[in-house]
């Protein structure tokens, strides 16, 4: 059977898309492989099809957890059911039963922190593992964006199932990052392959703005001049929430905010509503966009600059899966970058705090503090992201250590942290001012050289606006909601769709 | 003016306020499995309001208070318990008329609801895209237990599952038709998902119904308990609708209930499970009483025996109240045995 045929089977395709296949075949002649691959390309792929030829189990690290349930959901939904997610959401009941029929499933999603755990990696390594994936493997490098401190641990732990044939996943590493991920796994010898982070059909504009109030005027022109479906980012959910009741007031009612503070029901009904086209713009903070495989959205709009390039280009990449032409707009008024500095900084501990936390527990903080974390967070004023990395330096303290010294140590991080925090926001500004192609500039950015010309290319090369701008105003008919029509339609085989 | 939660709020604390706290009309709202809570809203007749607000928060609920006594509604007596005003008491009054549907409540009986309807969206999607022999979509439930429930459903069918659409179908229409209904039915069905139609959230349905958000929260709510009340009364009716109706009795006590009522069924006594347990007699008494509460089979007589079942019943007509106080003026019994057969037999009273 050729890969081919393999594709067609599984996933439903006739055609790779660009890198993949050469990735998989390096992965069938028994490689290790580190991969980067642009947002939106397919990268699941690359590990999900070789599974079908081998012969053992798959074990994918991921660390997001929202990102692995969307992709379990993914592949239940095209009909792999031998797929499980471990991580702590798994109760307590149903992870005895998944650990006892461990041996039936072929693909395993893990969270880095159960793998810290030495009863799943004894259940684990009684299995053939014939595939070990590291998913957003930049999360290893310090110096990638999203450092997890867990990942650093992926090492070890390979080793101790056995060194099994590895992959490695990322969308956005530059060259340090990507050794760091080959010497923490631990890799004698890999292929790396690089696919370049342009994707042509999507289309830069930074827009100068006044101020603030001009910018939520300028946001309302490019959403009523632009053809959707689009996203615009937010930083906070209190003006994604705002903006979306503006537009739904102004003659956009397909426009809903999406964030982290919803329940969990209104999120999947709004993800799943775009999905199928129901609604036309999402506001959004960056809780949107992770697993959702939408192919046609057509803009990208941030109202609020991101706090590195890294990230921008993750979202602007959520544009033009399908390969046609898209805009991506950044909106910036003076000074934006007080903000994003002001985020970065809510995510490190402050000196204050962690020196409170050392006067106040001393000793204790060697075996005493995980029965007092709540209180501890609560009373010492951490934020989840604060907390989350002072945690893990506290795993690592242990009694031979002097605790003066390992203060000063983790000072001296989080300053490291914080100043490269600082330096990634400068970049982001520096690309936002700087007079020279966008894409240039930010191909640059990651080690490469723009080639070719690209049509629409960016603001300052010049775009022709109006192939982005809506074709005729589609006006959606708003016929007013009948229950029994609606049910018909849900239930029964004449059921054509429905507008509400 | 005040809003229609606020309103409901005076209501249940002019029935209970004098005798409990003010944080208990909260956990009774709030829908809090204390075995306190429960038997509170039994004793005062407010057990139809049980979990009927389940998101109001601790914060929401003090801002309601400090209105309620900003407009003189109520205010707070010696001991700071709450007193309802004269001003209080005309609008208690006139909650049910102002409000009728709020007599479809009945969340002490259907504090279950909300499984009921987690259980009938996803049933509603999977059907829908069965017809439609769709077999790759994402669900719109992601409970675990409502999920492996549907397939259980699917899995002990006595129906081939290609006719589940047309039952289901049926049964929702005739069920939403013949439910004597000040509330439209809308208020359900937007929010239900499909094959190619994705449900409205709560939000969308509230903007679409031109509703606010307390009065949409409650009417959904009176009609799944309007709903579950129909299916209970004529199951056979609603084949389809009374299998997702069914719920674990079990599972509706408290924990610590649970272990009191499995050393129960081995046949243990109230002071022998009390020494097992390290608690105290009247933990288990109250145990019991929450056990009567749920479990219809569960039997009561060992306790109380038949004859004063019906004295004690006797006495809570003559009284015609439920407050133990004046009940026990009238029969010379335990606290104990009335909140039992108040318990078993509240319904019929």
């Amino acid at each position: 059977m050729t890969l081919e045929n393999k594709l067609k089977t599984h996933f439903g395709y006739d055609h790779f898309k660009k890198g993949q296949r050469e990735i998989i075949e390096a992965l069938t002649l028994g490689k290790n492989v580190l991969a980067m691959l642009p947002t939106g390309t397919g990268k699941s792929l690359c590990y999900q099809l070789p599974a079908y030829l081998m012969d053992g189990v798959v074990v994918v690290v991921t660390p997001l957890l929202s990102l692995m349930q969307d992709q379990v959901e993914q592949m239940m939904a095209r009909g792999e059911k031998r797929v499980v997610a471990i991580n702590s959401f798994l109760e307590r009941g149903e992870r005895a039963s998944v650990f006892g029929r461990l041996h039936t499933y072929k693909f395993i999603y893990i969270s880095p922190e159960m793998l810290m755990s030495d009863f799943v990696v004894s259940h684990l390594n009684k299995l053939t593992i014939s595939l070990f994936v590291v998913d957003e493997a930049h999360c290893i490098s310090q110096w990638g964006y999203d450092f997890r401190p867990d990942y650093l641990k992926l090492g070890d732990i390979r080793e101790s199932l056995g060194s099994p044939q590895t992959i490695a996943l990322t969308a956005t590493a530059d060259q340090e990052v990507r050794s760091d991920i080959a010497q923490t796994l631990k890799l004698n010898e890999w292929d790396e392959f690089v696919s370049s982070v342009d994707r042509p059909n999507i289309k830069m504009v930074v827009d100068f703005v006044q101020d603030a109030r001009d910018k939520l005027d300028k946001l309302l022109e490019w959403v009523f001049f632009l053809q959707g479906p689009g996203i615009i980012y937010f930083s906070s959910k209190k003006l994604a929430e705002e903006v979306a009741i503006m537009l739904r007031d102004s003659g956009l009612p397909r426009a809903m905010a999406y964030h982290g503070g919803l329940d969990q029901e209104s999120r999947i009904l709004i993800q799943q509503q775009f999905i199928k086209g129901q609604l036309d713009v999402i506001c959004a903070t960056s809780a949107f966009g992770m697993g959702i495989n939408k192919e046609n959205v057509r803009f990208v709009i941030h109202f609020h600059m991101p706090l590195q390039l890294e990230s921008y280009l993750q979202e602007i990449g959520r544009a033009g899966r399908d390969g046609e032409n898209s805009i991506s707009i950044l909106l910036y008024s003076p000074h934006d970058e007080q903000l994003p500095y002001q985020l970065a900084e809510g995510e490190l501990p402050t000196q204050y705090q962690i020196n409170w936390l050392f006067q106040h527990f001393g000793d204790r903080l060697l075996y005493e503090w995980e029965e007092m974390e709540e209180s501890i967070k609560h009373i010492g004023g951490f934020s989840d992201t604060s907390w989350r990395l002072t945690k893990d330096f506290l795993r690592s303290l242990n009694n031979s250590m002097d605790l003066k010294v390992e203060e000063e140590r983790f000072l001296q991080y989080i300053d490291n942290r914080k100043k490269h925090k600082r330096n990634k926001i400068v970049d982001m500004l520096n690309w936002i001012q700087s007079k020279e192609c966008k894409r240039k500039g930010i191909l640059s950015y990651f080690g490469e050289v723009k080639q070719n010309t690209v049509e629409d290319c960016c603001h300052v090369c010049g775009i022709a606006y109006d192939q982005y701008n809506k074709k005729s105003s589609e006006v959606v008919e708003v016929t007013p909601f009948q229950w029994r029509d609606y049910l018909q339609a849900l239930l029964s085989k004449s059921g054509t769709s429905y507008e509400k | 003016m005040i809003n229609i939660l606020e309103h409901v709020v005076l209501y249940c604390l002019s029935k209970l306020g004098k005798e409990r706290s003010s944080s208990s009309v909260f956990h009774l709202l709030n829908g809090k499995k204390s075995s306190q809570t429960i038997q509170d809203s039994h004793l005062f007749q407010v057990d139809s309001f049980f979990n009927t607000a389940h998101s109001l928060t601790r914060e929401q609920y003090e801002d309601i208070i400090t209105k309620l006594i900003n407009h003189d509604f109520i205010y707070l007596g010696s001991n700071q318990q709450i007193v309802i005003s004269e001003k209080g008491h005309l609008l208690v009054k006139e909650l049910y008329s102002t409000y009728p549907y709020l007599k479809r409540l009945q969340g002490g009986k259907y504090h279950n609801s909300m499984q009921f309807w987690e259980r009938l969206s996803l049933l509603t999607q999977v059907c829908s895209n069965l017809v439609n022999k769709q077999t790759r979509y994402i669900p719109v439930q992601k409970n675990k237990d409502t999920q492996n429930w549907i397939k259980y459903l699917f899995a002990t069918s006595e129906e081939s599952s290609s006719n589940l659409p047309h039952m289901l179908l049926t049964e929702l229409y005739s069920l939403l038709e013949t439910s004597e209904l000040e509330i439209d039915p809308t208020v359900l069905v937007a929010r239900l998902s499909g094959f190619q139609s994705i449900g409205l959230t709560e939000m969308q349905t509230i903007d679409l119904l031109g509703l606010d958000e307390n009065s949409y929260r409650f009417q959904f709510q009176a009609l799944l308990h309007c709903l579950l009340r129909s299916i209970e009364m004529n199951p056979s009716a609603y084949p389809l609708l009374a299998r997702i109706a069914v719920t674990d009795e079990l599972h509706q006590l408290t924990a610590s209930t649970k272990k009191t009522y499995e050393l129960l069924t081995k046949g243990k006594g109230i002071v022998e499970i009390g020494q097992i347990r390290r608690l105290k007699e009247s933990t288990i008494q109250d145990h019991i009483v929450e056990i009567a509460l749920f479990i219809h089979t569960f039997n009561i007589d060992r306790f109380v025996d038949q004859p004063l079942q019906e004295q004690i019943k006797e006495a809570i007509q003559k009284a015609s109240s439920k407050q133990l106080r004046k009940i026990r003026e009238i029969i010379e019994v335990d606290y104990f045995q009335i909140r039992l057969v108040i318990a078993k037999c509240g319904d019929l009273l």
